[in-house]
């Protein structure tokens, strides 16, 4: 259903400006006399196109086609008349008078009187209508100085406006963008490490042993094409095949049983950013650094509103002489201010490639006790082989997701990889 | 995690106090385990490494020792019960273990306790029972010597059913059978008494000898793959039982005799265990500390101690793992945090430092940023863009949706703007992301390549205004580049062309084909453009 604006509604009872033109005009005018016809930007706009006058030497005539329909009923005002009586007519009519906002399409009372408002104040339609106001400043009554003599229109700065949408940052790369922030402010250096990697990196070197629950098809995404990479150097290997099956140097029993090199050749995709902090202290060795990532890894999970085959962690790891573990809960507790948290209390935890552990747990405003740093300190059956001698190394892996989610305010875990427009358009920026 | 329920009232008998619900969730948290208590059920959340505490007797032992209760190791005597097992060939489960625990009271407590144990200890340690397979009979029902041997067929009654049943039959219908038939193969590996089949390990017991309200005294028997974790499930089990009644009786194994619960000792320097922790503590700190958590520790000469680790701990393989207990006995709770001084100078990656200028220039040009997955499939990736290409293959996906990860970004930009063919246009987005192609060359097989791609869409898109986006983000970039005439099936032909950096191709842009508009049931033009960044 449709209805007349304003401006259709004067139209159907003075005809259209177009109409009216070409009536004043009668047979010619001069084009100085045309442009003081009330109307004139539309009405000369509208005849042009409908081939209703020719414009020569300043001279405005009507054309065959004017002289034509000037005392019948256009289409377009049967139209008008049709649509004030029944709400509608063919579509062509329709578009057009859309498109001119002589007409405006019922929908909900309080959607279709707002932009009737800024139809209003912004149509083209309605410009020349109020004698002696002008609605804007042009260069040329600036440079005339005419200006002085006119009277501008009161803009109504209550009146809504277009909404327009910026080009943004997606709001989940904002949240971790701003992390990387305060970690490189705070002395972290980023590493980089790739998403399909062997078994070896994902776990052997990791300490991870062979027949790990964490290994099986449910918790590890295995490559078919290409199934296997290649080993890093021997020298690297045989440490490593030792300290897993009898503890090598390290003075740990080792986890037993036999070491298999084809096992750690698998590729998968990696499951946490572990690895790369595995590759980093095999190059950086004992030189004392700090190193963050925040990156993908992936797990064989199902889709849903808590569940992603892909998670965010934000990996740190710290190297130096004289570390302990009361400096790795000084660090988390950094962490959690940096993501905003300033309560946190830690609990024993367990990985297999950290000890002493810990489970950090930040005190979240809407969430309560969430358990997000998980954290330890290298085992020395991970550090030895990587060539890490002297040093402790503080480490830690934090899923990022929930913090995220909680930042964004979403409670749907595929919110942060939303595909929807009119969300991602919307959303204000992350705080 | 290992979810364990236990009953409080049990717990707080075994630990022989009364202690509120508060202090209770608050002494479980500061030696590993996250509890809810809700009326008498506590509901334990575990990590994996503390086997010992897969029931209700340990967690108790272990409260007792962090409330100061009873400190100290505790000593489990064992004594001979004159049992032999021999084994024979036994090359499908070669190590075997057995215990035997008198004058017990098979209360509710314990029948529950005792099945929760198992469950947990064979779904961790027992990986499922292929390392590690438990078996609990009524000892009074058994007829020594006991035998324990790989055979290729026999006939019993197994636990459960009234007839006998031959192996094939038990592997094929019982369910029992039917859940770790893939763990025994050819051979069967068996445990006979004078009388016959006792127990057939990993799948079943026999109905003879099951354990009944009767039951005064049980036999225990762990068989598997790894002689260590065959011993420690053996150990937790009988010292775990013992906890609540029962004595504990030896069984002579081939030569050796199992369980044996002597504590195993490590020397530490005690300098190293504070060097580690940081906390302050001396030696008579860590001692004291090291009590709470159930060790014994004698001073040495030398600045060392020596640590005695009880027989139910699986989980100490170093002496960090006894570090972690002394900060786990002082109090996580008490540890000050501190920052130490590590001078060094953070720094992004360059790769991220040149996405993120890339980023802000998308974003000046009015484009949405927009993050997908890097997996995805081969129907979006290849087929539904016109083109074809190798990618990798997910063994075990979760989804056939997403089997294989993105070589490029353009069809996840098409996907989206799919989806938001109601939304107002003109859609302009863009991502930056890492896309996966195969390499042989490389230690992964794999490489990845940084991308950027964008998409402007509406009724009047058209090439000249990508073009000059294109153009304006190379020279910000400072590329010294040329364009070329192209021909790619995803564009429409002759209105693309490839973008050339040193005369090496780093993308291409172009209209994207109407045929692709429609694989992807889009209805308006859309311009796109694809270029590697690194």
């Amino acid at each position: 259903m449709y209805k007349l604006t304003d401006e259709g509604k004067e139209y159907l009872k003075n005809g259209l400006p177009e109409k009216q033109l070409i009536k004043f005009i009668e047979n010619e005018k001069s084009l100085e006399e045309v442009s003081k016809f009330p109307k004139a930007e539309i009405a000369v706009g509208w005849a042009k196109k409908n081939e209703w006058i020719i414009i020569e030497n300043k001279i405005v005539k009507l054309s065959e086609r004017g002289k034509d329909v000037i005392d019948k009923e256009t289409d377009l005002e049967n139209a008008l008349e049709e649509i004030d009586k029944k709400g509608g007519t063919n579509k062509e009519l329709i578009k057009n008078l859309l498109s001119r906002k002589l007409i405006e399409e019922i929908k909900e009372i309080k959607k279709a009187k707002k932009p009737s408002l800024w139809k209003r104040l912004f149509s083209k339609e309605k410009k020349a209508e109020v004698k002696g106001e002008i609605a804007q400043l042009t260069p040329d009554l600036i440079k005339s100085g005419e200006w002085k003599n006119k009277t501008f229109r009161k803009y109504d700065v209550s009146a809504p406006a277009p909404r327009i949408y910026p080009g943004k940052k997606q709001p989940y790369i904002q949240f971790i963008e701003d992390i990387k922030e305060r970690l490189i402010g705070l002395g972290f250096q980023e590493m980089k490490g790739p998403l399909i990697e062997t078994s070896f990196w994902n776990c052997d070197a990791l300490f991870i042993p062979q027949d790990h629950p964490a290994k099986s098809l449910h918790d590890l995404f295995y490559m078919k094409i290409p199934s296997k990479g290649n080993l890093p150097d021997e020298n690297l290997i045989a440490k490593v095949k030792a300290t897993h099956e009898g503890g090598w140097i390290t003075e740990s029993t080792g986890w037993g049983g036999i070491w298999n090199r084809e096992e750690a050749k698998k590729l998968v995709l990696r499951s946490h950013t572990t690895a790369v902090s595995a590759r980093t202290l095999f190059e950086s060795k004992d030189k004392p650094a700090k190193y963050f990532t925040i990156n993908r890894n992936f797990r064989p999970d199902v889709i849903d509103a808590q569940h992603l085959m892909e998670f965010n962690q934000c990996e740190g790891i710290v190297i130096g002489k004289n570390l302990t573990f009361r400096h790795l809960l000084g660090f988390l507790k950094e962490i959690a201010e940096a993501i905003g948290m300033k309560e946190v209390k830690f609990k024993p935890g367990f990985f297999p490639y950290t000890e002493p552990s810990v489970e950090g747990y930040v005190k979240h405003p809407t969430l309560g006790w969430i358990e997000v740093l998980p954290a330890g300190m290298f085992r020395p059956e991970l550090l030895r082989p990587l060539g890490v001698e002297k040093s402790q190394v503080l480490a830690w892996g934090i899923g990022i997701d929930r913090l995220a989610m909680a930042k964004l305010g979403v409670e749907d875990i595929r919110m942060l990889y939303s595909e929807d427009l009119g969300w991602l358009r919307k959303v204000p920026l992350v705080k | 995690m290992v979810v364990l329920e236990i009953d409080k009232n049990d717990l707080l008998n075994l630990i022989g106090k009364q202690l509120t619900d508060e202090k209770i969730v608050e002494t479980l948290f500061l030696i590993k385990i996250e509890a809810k208590i809700n009326e008498n059920k506590i509901e334990c959340e575990l990590n994996p490494d503390r086997s010992d505490m897969f029931s209700v007797e340990g967690i108790a032992r272990e409260m007792k020792g962090f409330l100061g209760i009873e400190t100290g190791i505790k000593r489990y005597d064992v004594t001979d019960s004159g049992i032999i097992l021999k084994k024979q060939k036994a090359d499908v489960r070669p190590y075997i273990a057995c215990g035997i625990i008198k004058d017990i009271t098979l209360s509710d407590d314990l029948v529950k306790s005792l099945m929760q144990v198992q469950e947990k200890l064979h779904m961790t340690i027992g990986r499922d029972r292929r390392k590690v397979a438990i078996g609990v009979h009524d000892f009074d029902k058994i007829v020594p010597p006991l035998v324990y041997k790989d055979v290729d067929d026999e006939k019993f009654v197994p636990l459960g059913k009234t007839e006998e049943m031959n192996i094939k039959e038990i592997l094929e219908k019982h369910p029992k059978g039917m859940d770790y038939a893939h763990l025994v193969k050819d051979n069967y590996p068996l445990i006979y008494d004078k009388q016959g089949v006792i127990s057939f390990p990993p799948i079943i017991n026999s109905e003879r000898t099951k354990v009944t309200e009767n039951t005064k005294n049980l036999f225990i028997d762990v068989t598997g793959t790894d002689e260590k974790t065959v011993n420690q499930v053996l150990n937790i089990l009988c010292c775990n039982i013992s906890e609540r009644c029962g004595k504990i009786f030896s069984v002579k194994v081939s030569n050796r005799i199992t369980p044996q619960l002597e504590p195993k000792e490590m020397s530490i320097n005690v300098d190293e265990i504070d060097s580690t922790l940081g906390i302050g503590l001396n030696e008579n700190d860590i001692v004291e500390n090291l009590e709470k958590i159930r060790y014994y520790v004698k001073k040495m000469k030398g600045g060392k101690i020596m640590v005695g680790v009880p027989a139910y701990r699986s989980d100490i393989l170093h002496k960090i793992d006894i570090i972690e207990d002394v900060a786990v006995g002082y109090g996580y709770n008490k540890i000050e945090p501190i920052l130490p001084k590590v001078a060094t100078i953070g720094e992004q990656s360059e790769l991220e430092k040149f996405s993120r200028k890339i980023r802000e220039l998308m974003i000046g040009f009015g484009f949405q940023e927009v993050l997908s997955f890097v997996l995805t499939n081969r129907e979006n990736n290849f087929v539904k863009m016109n083109v074809e290409g190798n990618s990798v293959e997910i063994l075990n996906p979760s989804s056939s949706e997403y089997n294989t990860c993105r070589t490029w970004l353009l069809p996840n930009m098409m996907k989206i703007l799919s989806s938001n063919k109601h939304r107002e246009y003109p859609q302009k987005i863009f991502e930056i992301g890492d896309c996966v192609l195969l390499d042989e060359n490389r230690e992964t097989k794999t490489k990845e390549i940084r991308k950027l791609a964008a998409v402007i869409s509406y009724d009047n898109a058209n090439l000249t205004e990508m073009k000059s986006i294109i153009e304006a983000v190379l020279s910000s970039l400072g590329y010294k580049y040329e364009i070329k005439e192209y021909n790619h099936p995803s564009f429409m032909e002759s209105r693309c062309g490839e973008i050339l950096v040193k005369g090496k191709q780093i993308g291409f842009f172009g209209e994207i084909h109407p045929k692709i508009l429609e694989n992807w049931q889009l209805e308006k033009p859309v311009i796109g453009f694809e270029i590697k960044v690194d």
